[in-house]
Parts: C-alpha cells; structure tokens; sequence
C-alpha cells in the first residue's frame, strides 16, 4: 500500500513531459514501467510527483545504424523498450547477444514484461544487470532536456554512485546506444542471487572479441561490488591483446578480481562464501566466452 | 461391510473433475472478504509492541487522533477480551498488556480508510516498561532472570516411550549419534489475514477468512460471551491458510471488537508483513538423535531428545506434541522421545500443515539414511526391511505402506538411478544423486453433518459446513454425492461455508473433511438414492431391489434399460424436494488404528564449485485410501511437495538476535519457492481400500520432502546436511572439507 498521496501526470510528449517537470522541479519522479519506483514508495520512500513517459511517442524504438558496407554499426534502444522486447529482438539477439541474455535473465517474466531498459539505467543500482552489461557493451545513454536539447555521455561517466545519475532534474533518459563490432564475439553473463529472479548479489558480464589472431575488446563488467557497475580495467588489460587465454590466465584474473572487488554479504550468505563466489562466476564467465571464440 | 468395500471399488474409478469453483476463481469473480463491501464500513489497523518483552505503561493517541479520517482508537487499557485458542497452556489477551514479542498486538485505531487507519496506527505512541527477554531457546534455558510466562518457560517433557531403548542400544552392533535443526517457517496464504464484522443489536456477523466457520463461530461466542446462535461466521472463498486461519483468530475479534465500539462495519486487513509477524508460523526444532541397528539392517531403536522454539504464544493443540510422527514409521523394538517446547519472545507458532511432522521426518528419515550407508544397504532395502507392518498392538485398517516403497522404486527407476557415493575426482560441474523418505500420519475418523437433498428437477443439493480453504473441498462433497445418488456431477450443486445455511463441519484442518463431513455426505446421498429407488418401484411396480440409479437414470438392473431420468420419475412422483439430514460418528474399533502412508523419490544435480542444488526429479507414491479426485488429489500433494521444496532449500524466518523480530517479513526476502525451481512432480496412489471410506490426505505430502531431497544431496555428493533450510554455503564448506 502506498499511504503517502501523490500527484500524477501523462504528458503526450517530451515537451509536456518537460514543462511538468519544471513546474515540478525536483519533485517529480519519472515513471517508465515501475518495478523500481513503485516498490520503493510501497516501502514508504515519498514521491510527490509522478510523470509517466509511457504515452510519449518515439520512445519505444530499437533503431540500427549501418556503416558504409551496409553492416550494423551500432543499435539504438529506445528508454521504454521492455527487457521482454529486448530479449525477444532479432537485431539485438543478431548482434547484441549479451544484452539479450541479460535482458532474459533479469527477475521474473511479469517484471520482463514491464522493466524497462531506461528505466534500470536511469534508476541506477549497483547491482542491476543491464548496468553491468551497459558498461560492458560501452553503451551511450542519450538524454534529452527542456527545449528538447539532446546530449549523449559515456554509460560509464552516466553512473555516478548508488540510485544516482549524471540525469539533471530536468531531462529524460530516451535512448540507449550500443556500438556494434562485425568482430567474432564471446560473451557471458553470470551472477549471484539469493533465490531464483531475485536481485543480483553480484553480477558479472563479460564480452570480449576475437580478429582471429587475438583476443581484443576484452570487458569485464562487475555490478554489486561498488558504489556503481565498474569495468575490472586493470584484468582486462591482463587479457587484451593475447593470442591465447588458458584456464591458468582465468584463473588469475578471477583471483585478481577477488582482491580488487568485494562483493556485500548478507543474513544468509557470508562474505567468505560471497567472495568465493565473485572468482567462481568471474571464471565461469569469462571460461564461457572465451570458449564461444575458440570452441 | 464387504457389500461397503466391493461398492467402493466399483466407485474407484478414477474420477478427475475440476474444481467446481474453477471458473469463478480464474476470472476474479469468486468473492472474497476483501472482496466485500458493506455501507459505512470502516478499516481498523492494528499498533504493535516496539520491544520484546515488557508492560505497556502508556499509551498516547493524540497524534493519531489527529490524522484526517480517524474514528476510534482501542487498546489494551480499555479492552481485555481474552483469545482463548491464542495460547494453550496460557491466558493471552486479544491486546496484550503485558508484550511478549516485537510485533505483539496492543490495540487497533480505526478510520474512514485503509490509509487513514495505517496511518493514524504508525503515529500511536507506545511506552513500556521493558523486561528481559530471550530470542533464542539457549537463551531462554539459560536464564533465571527470564519470566515469559509467571510459571515457566518451557511445555514439557512430552515423553513418548516403548520397550526398553537402553537395553536396545546396549545390545544393537550399531549405534549412531546425530544433531539436526530445523528453522522458523510461515505458513504464507496467499491471501492475508482478514475479517468483516459487523452487529445488528446482539446478533454478529464475521465475514471471515477462516478454515472452519463453525470452529470460528464458537471461538468469537466464547470469547465474546456470546451464545453461539447470536454469531454468524460466511466465509465463502479463501485464499489459503495451511493451519494459521484455523477456527477463531485474533483479527476476528478486533474486527468484533471495533466494530461493537464504533457501531459500524469494521473490516480489518493485514499487510503482508502483518501477517508475517502477526499470524503464527512452524516452530524451529533442536533435536538430538540415536538410532540402534543391527548389521542386517534391522532397527531396533530410536531416541529422540529436542527442544523447539515455540515463541511467545503457541497454538499447537496438544501439550508438548512438537516432535510427532515418526514413531508410526517403523516397526522398532523400543521408541524414547523427550520433548520441551521453550517459549522465546519471538512471534507466535502454531498449525502448518501437519505441525510437527515435517521436522519430526527430517531428523529421523536422515538418521535411518545414513544407517542404510553405514551398513552398506541400499536405502530403500532399509526401509523395506523396517517399515510398519502392524502398530505396537492392534491392526492397520489398512496399510498400503509397502506398494508406496516397492512401487515407488520401480516408477522412479530406483535401482537404475540409485548408485553408491564415490569419492568425488572433480572438482567443478555439476553432480547428480537420488534420495528416498518415507513417512505416515493419522487419518481420524469422527463427527460428520451434511444434507443432500434432490429436487423435482432432478438436481442434487449438497449442504456441508465446508469452507474450502484451497483443497477442493466442495468438488470432493459433490463428487462423492454425485457417485453415491447417481446423479451427474454436473445436476450436483453445493450449499456451503456459512453457520446461517450449512450444517456443522470440522471444516478444512487436520486432515480432516473428506474422512468426517465426507462420511455424512455419503450417507445422505445413499438415503436420497434409496428413496428414489423406492418412487421407481411405487411408480414403475418393477421390485426396488431390481432398479438403480445411475447418471441421472433409473434403469433396471436386470436388462440395463432406462426406464426414465430422474427428473420424469420426480415429477411423476408428485413428490416435491427430498430432503435428507445426516449425521454421521463413524469410530474405530477396539484395537485398530487408521494411518496414511508415503513414499518420496527425490533427484538433485549439485553445482560442486557453488553448492547450488537444483531438485531435477521428484515422485511421489501414497496410500490415502480411496481417492475420491484425482486431479485436486493429485495437486494437493503436489502443494505439500512444494512447501517442502521450500522448507529443504529456500525458507527461513530471520529472527534478529537484538530484539528477536523478524528481519525478513516480506516474499522478497523470505523466499518460498518458485516455478523455477520446482521440477515436474509425479503423483501416484495406492489401490487400497479401506473399510471406513477415503483416508487423510492434506497433510501427508509435506512430510518426507527435506528428507528425500537431503538424501538425495549426500547421494550426490557424500555430504550430510543436517539443518534445514540446507545451504548452499554449508554444503560447499563440507564439500572443500572432503578434500
């Protein structure tokens, strides 16, 4: 139940949306599909305002760009995009594999059918997955503001701290773009829940490429062992540019992780176990992709 | 009797109808108490103890009082009805003056709204005088300082014994010495807590979600000083309650309470958390075990020492049964069971499907498993050697226990699949094993009341007390009056689960419908085909003795020919509606005793690098008797399997060790589990019949679920678990261990 009374908008477009939200600066709340917002009021947090973007048009686009060979260069994914519409997209399956399997992993069907891709990045939690795989995908959010002025910013430079942004009060989240690589690519996605569909622990998604002389491109992003989804920069150069990638390299790198990261402990799984786990899916992750390049 | 039997079995033909409230339920038009709305109804919102154990000194309600919408406040200061079923071997009141846990009821405000109310309840201010409380059972036997209740704080012993146990374990080649735990669980309905009443001069009526109208309108008479033809209980549609809304519940009398007060309609609704903290769960066990065996395989006893968490307030029916069941598995030379139940200032505990069983099978199915391997026995060879074949004295009605075991390996494949444990040579991957349980539980017969009546129209008119919690009751009512009249199940309708319309029934706990309201239903149906049988004679001068009824016909027995439906022979009867009242006291003979009994097969795969266990296979083979509808019969088993799927692998109430509350009060933390983790879950049952009708059923299924999947984790991986819920951490720690 939520017991605090709250105002509620449905603007038609973007400048409606933004004319509410000045009017209501710093009190209004963007709503896309809820699965965050409305949990967090349910639990008491107060939201004045709410502004819901889901009847603006343009929003709901998976858009591909193409290079001058006529291959996809990169695929923009519009703000409401639902992490089902994600998960069953022949572009982004084609091309993005790795955003796909996050997409399909995320909670529950009924929370896939709502969640939003926009909705995830813009509310911005340590350990959500499309945050990791953002990082790992080198995506760029597109933002718009008042007067409809666009500007897009690094998903790494987007993520500020736990639930905030480089979002100003003023502007929305609308797209999110992925460049794409004609490279062959391995990927996995591997993460810690305390039950199935639950929340991550902790995540890991890995994406890495191969020209078939070496691997390059190699990403490792981890979400729920810091303030915000990080790339393990320094384990990633251990593997960028090698011809090969044993066991033995996996092994170190997830040992590495180990002693970089430290993943939250909780009631029911202890740090001890937390971080043994964080080397274990690291592994996993990282063994997986590369097998998809050479196996 | 055999004239009984041989009908039966003619009966038994595996029928599989729907529920008959399937369509109202799935289309969101079944009504239920939330569903309701009366005029002028208010909401009341109970305020609840802030600290674990004290006496509440004052209480300030001007703040709430201010809250736009406020209507009335009542507390403990001013109220102090008793709830007699709250607490066996205590006096609790419905607003606790003196607060035994986080979370204890002292009043409730009542408001316009459901927000006013929730509202005005959180701005109530409380002030106690605090004393020392206990969260945990060493705490509560380590303090003399500690009165939760004035004349101790523990029930018990409880002392189950027969033969001579020291002498067996002096003698046996075998001895074996085991701790097992078990955690706090919540029942977990669907459906939270609720209740609507209101007063029409002395007259009340509860619109509640309860297990048994009758039981809760008696509780709310007693409680209330009032007779109990002055209360009205309807409960309709439930969604669930698994033992926490049995007869008479605390949120009833509130409801009664504010509505007496306010003079209006009062409906008082519980939060999810509410529920969690509020309405009483399963109580965690501490046990002790020791088994003694020969080396070919024969057990000859079994010592049960434990002591379980019973919170503050317990409900459980008989005194200190927290430890049950186990007893009736086994053929063994001599049983010693010691039991205490220790209260903490934790919340309450009470009915979850089969109280005290699961724990009970948990401790000793593990126990007798781990003998098997000790002996080098194939486990189901031990259990096949040891199972009940007759009780200490007297007889089975009957005893389908062997097919459950013999059969159930054979369907499962057990001697294929089952292998010995070998070293584990890997160190990553996934690892499979299989796991058995067996279990048994009573099955009573007693006190039954129906009426069938059957218009001119043909239509069969089923009357019982039943509230059908969620088990299909009133298909099962319909389906055996249905089979015994011979009227089709689709002319067959069903009056149910108001005290105004239905004759009394025990109502959905304990196992108990279909054995005791079933039983009456029988009976009047038989009467209603009696009497037509006796019309077909009077009208069609064809000898009663040569006609029968049969899907709505009457046909004559000799050539199978139909001579008219049922609705020509009632019309050409001129009789208008027959009408046929019974009460029915089945009991058992000097001497015997009735049980059901089970088998489990149980499959996991084991992730060795991250202790995950993924239940990959599960089957189930019981003898409940006659089973009057396979398809709810089935479901029914599977729901228990699947409350012990959670039980073994993902639920636990979190008790904090600073105020003893519970940390996870929410479906988001206290996991029960979900499709994902559920495996296809096949059902089957025995041909046995017994002479006093269908046996129990509800609250069998649950019981050998963490045994078997526990089994079959050692099978796998060489691991004992031995506390539930198992964790994954626990199991690779061990795991790492063995290398």
């Amino acid at each position: 139940m939520i017991i605090e009374p709250f105002q509620y908008f449905s603007p038609q477009s973007l400048d409606e949306a933004f004319e509410i939200l000045s009017e209501h600066h710093g009190e209004a709340k963007i709503i896309a599909g809820g699965q965050s917002l409305i949990p967090l009021m349910k639990m008491g947090v107060e939201v004045p305002c709410i502004v819901d973007i889901k009847k603006i048009p343009g929003l709901k686009a998976i858009e591909l760009s193409k290079d001058g060979l006529g291959n996809v260069s990169s695929i923009k994914v519009g703000a409401l995009v639902t992490y089902n519409d994600i998960e069953g997209s022949n572009p982004v399956k084609k091309n993005l594999p790795l955003l796909a399997k996050t997409a399909s992993g995320i909670g529950h069907p009924l929370i896939r059918n709502r969640g939003t891709i926009g909705g995830s990045l813009s509310h911005c939690d340590p350990a959500a997955d499309l945050c990791a795989t953002a990082l790992a995908l080198n995506a760029r959010i597109c933002i718009t503001g008042p007067g409809l002025k666009t500007r897009s910013i690094s998903a790494d430079e987007f993520f500020k701290g736990p639930l905030e942004t480089d979002l100003q009060d003023d502007e929305i989240l609308t797209a999110v773009e992925f460049p794409v690589s004609a490279m062959k690519m391995g990927y996995d996605v591997q993460k810690l829940t305390l039950g199935h569909g639950d929340f991550p622990v902790f995540i890991v998604s890995v994406s890495l490429h191969n020209d078939g002389k070496k691997f390059t491109d190699i990403a490792i992003a981890l979400g729920g062992v810091g303030e915000t989804a990080v790339r393990a920069g320094e384990c990633e150069s251990l593997l960028n540019g090698r011809e090969s990638i044993t066991d033995e390299d996996i092994l170190e790198v997830s040992k590495m992780i180990t002693e970089k990261y430290d993943p939250p402990s909780s009631a029911e799984l202890s740090h001890d176990y937390t971080l043994d786990m964080l080397a274990v899916y690291t592994r996993k992750a990282l063994i997986n992709a590369v097998q998809m390049v050479t196996g | 009797m055999m004239e009984a039997v041989l009908e039966r079995q003619h009966a038994k033909s595996h029928v599989s109808e729907p529920r008959i409230d399937a369509r109202e339920r799935v289309m969101g038009l079944a009504k239920y108490t939330a569903d309701w709305h009366v005029k002028d109804m208010l909401y009341a919102r109970i305020f609840t103890s802030t600290v674990p154990h004290g006496i509440v000194k004052n209480i300030d309600s001007s703040e709430a009082a201010k809250t736009p919408g406020f209507v009335d406040m009542v507390s403990c200061l001013e109220d102090s009805t008793l709830w007699e079923a709250g607490e066996r071997e205590h006096v609790r009141r419905v607003f606790a003056d003196h607060v035994r846990f986080v979370g204890d009821c002292i009043g409730a405000v009542t408001a316009t709204t459901r927000i006013a109310a929730k509202k005005a309840a959180s701005l109530v201010s409380v002030q106690y005088e605090e004393l020392p409380a206990s969260f945990n059972i060493d705490s509560t036997l380590g303090n003399s300082n500690l009165k939760i209740w004035d004349n101790g704080n523990t029930i018990g012993p409880l002392k189950f014994e027969y033969g001579d146990a020291e002498e067996e374990f002096r003698n046996s080649q075998v001895v074996m010495e085991r701790h097992y735990s078990t955690s706090r669980l919540h029942n977990v309905p669907l459906e939270p807590a609720i209740s609507l009443a209101w007063w029409d001069g002395d007259n009340l009526t509860v619109v509640a979600a309860t297990q048994s109208v009758h039981g809760c309108r008696n509780g709310i008479a007693k409680d209330l000083g009032l007779l109990p033809e002055k209360v009205r209980v309807i409960g309709y549609y439930k969604g669930g309650g698994f033992g926490n809304k049995i007869n008479s519940m605390n949120y009833d009398l509130i409801a009664a309470i504010c509505s007496r007060r306010t003079g209006k309609p009062v409906m008082v609704e519980y939060s999810r958390e509410d529920e969690f903290i509020n309405v009483h769960g399963r109580w965690s066990t501490d046990q002790d075990l020791r088994i003694a065996a020969d080396r070919d395989g024969r057990i000859n006893a079994v010592e049960v020492k434990a002591n379980c968490d019973i919170g503050a307030y317990t409900r459980h029916m008989k005194r200190g049964h927290f430890i049950e069941g186990p007893e009736h598995y086994y053929s063994t030379e001599a049983w010693n069971a010691e039991i205490y139940g220790v209260y903490t200032n934790t919340p309450a505990t009470g009915h979850m499907r089969a109280p005290p069983g699961p724990q009970s099978a948990f401790s000793v199915e593990s126990l007798v498993d781990e003998m098997a391997y000790e002996l080098g026995m194939d486990p189901v060879e031990m259990r096949f050697k040891n199972y009940i074949r007759h009780p200490n004295s007297g007889k089975f009605t009957s005893n389908g226990f062997e097919e459950c075991i013999t059969r159930g390996a054979e369907e499962f494949g057990w001697k294929q699949r089952w292998k010995r444990p070998e070293k584990q040579n890997t160190r990553r991957g996934l690892v499979t094993g299989v796991g058995v349980a067996i279990g048994s539980w009573h099955s009573g017969l007693g006190h039954g009341e129906a009426i069938v009546s059957i218009d001119s129209t043909g239509v069969l008119e089923v009357n019982t007390g039943v509230v059908d919690i969620g088990t299909g009751a009133k298909t099962t009512m319909a389906l055996i009056a249905s089979g015994e009249a011979g009227i089709p199940f689709s002319d067959t309708r069903v009056i149910w689960g108001d005290t105004e319309t239905s004759p009394f029934s025990v109502g959905e706990s304990g196992s108990r419908t279909t054995g005791f309201t079933g039983t009456a239903v029988r009976e009047a149906a038989r009467q209603i085909r009696s009497d037509l049988l006796s019309i077909g004679e009077k009208v069609h001068g064809i000898s009663s003795s040569k006609l029968e009824i049969k899907e709505g016909n009457l046909i004559h027995s000799g050539n199978g020919n139909v001579i008219s439906s049922v609705r020509e022979l009632m019309h050409a009867s001129g009789n208008g509606r027959i009408t046929k009242s019974v009460t029915t006291e089945p009991a058992l003979k000097e001497g015997e005793e009735r049980f059901v009994f089970a088998a489990h097969f149980a499959e996991v795969a084991v992730d060795l690098e991250t202790g995950e266990v993924k239940l990959t296979d599960y089957l189930a083979y019981h003898d409940s008797g006659e089973i009057v509808n396979r398809l709810t019969a089935e479901s029914q088993v599977q729901g228990g399997i699947v409350m012990g799927i959670g039980m073994a692998l993902t639920e636990k109430l979190l008790i904090s060790k600073t105020d003893g509350s519970i940390e996870n009060p929410s479906l988001l933390l206290y996991r029960i589990p979900n499709m994902a983790q559920i495996p296809k879950i096949k059902v089957f049952f025995t041909d046995t019949i017994d002479p006093y009708g269908p046996k129990s059923l509800g609250e069998i299924p649950i019981i050998p679920v963490t045994a078997a999947i526990g089994n079959a984790i050692f099978n796998a991986t060489g691991v004992r678990l031995r506390n539930l819920p198992f964790s994954r951490e626990e199991l690779l720690r061990e795991l790492k261990g063995k290398k």
